[in-house]
């Protein structure tokens, strides 16, 4: 699920999960208040919403075919984010805990890479930049 | 045909959140890149580019439909 509002994360992780599991592994990405050197001030992500919404499931669909879960929750939040702040939540639940920390390592490496969400790093010089388009060597050029 | 092309993070604040782009029948993903080239509105080396149809993954050499919504993105960088 994509949202613009904080990540209640009392609220996220005090659901109950199915009575057959008995193991949840969670993860939380915070805005953190560096980057490469950089002091940062502030993130401000930008998404595709309806087709992020589409990746997360197919996603989650893979996480199931792929380990034995019961159950996946992912949560991750777009626009304005101040140091701190929850930007993604993951908590999966499965009978026993190797499947929940696999499938919940899998969900954040591809949510990374597949779901189409972008970071933009605010600096607390002023200046900013989104996220691997300039510094990581991937830039696209420009005619 | 006629078909939108959307933009996200440092796209859309370069081109803005979209454009209709007038293309010719049968007309790939790439054709239209090719096309906003041209035009001088988008990067002509498009390497790092990933592109949707209608909010699916596709490759370059997928073929466009009248009213398509092409999504050209930058490498993503979620969570």
């Amino acid at each position: 699920m994509i949202t613009d509002q904080p990540i209640d994360l009392v609220e996220f992780f005090s659901r109950p999960f199915d009575p057959s599991c008995g193991a949840a592994a969670s993860f939380v990405g915070m805005v953190r208040n560096h980057d490469h050197g950089c002091r940062v001030k502030s993130l401000h992500y930008d998404c595709y919403r309806s087709m992020a919404e589409k990746v997360l499931q197919v996603l989650a669909d893979q996480a199931r075919s792929q380990w034995a879960v019961d159950e996946i929750r992912i949560v991750h939040r777009v626009g304005h984010l101040e140091i701190g702040e929850a930007a993604v939540a993951i908590s999966v639940g499965s009978a026993h805990r190797a499947e929940a920390f696999e499938a919940c390592r899998f969900l954040i490496e591809q949510i990374k890479k597949t779901v189409p969400i972008w970071k933009k790093e605010v600096f607390e010089d002023g200046t900013s930049e989104w996220v691997s388009c300039m510094r990581s060597g991937t830039s696209v050029s420009w005619r | 045909m006629r078909i939108k092309v959307i933009f996200f993070a440092e796209l859309k604040e370069m081109f803005g959140s979209s454009c209709l782009v007038d293309i010719r029948e049968g007309a790939t993903i790439q054709d239209a890149v090719h096309l906003l080239a041209q035009s001088g509105r988008f990067p002509l080396n498009a390497a790092s580019l990933r592109y949707a149809l209608n909010e699916n993954f596709e490759t370059p050499d997928k073929k466009l439909s009248n009213n398509d919504e092409l999504a050209l993105m930058t490498p993503m960088s979620g969570g």
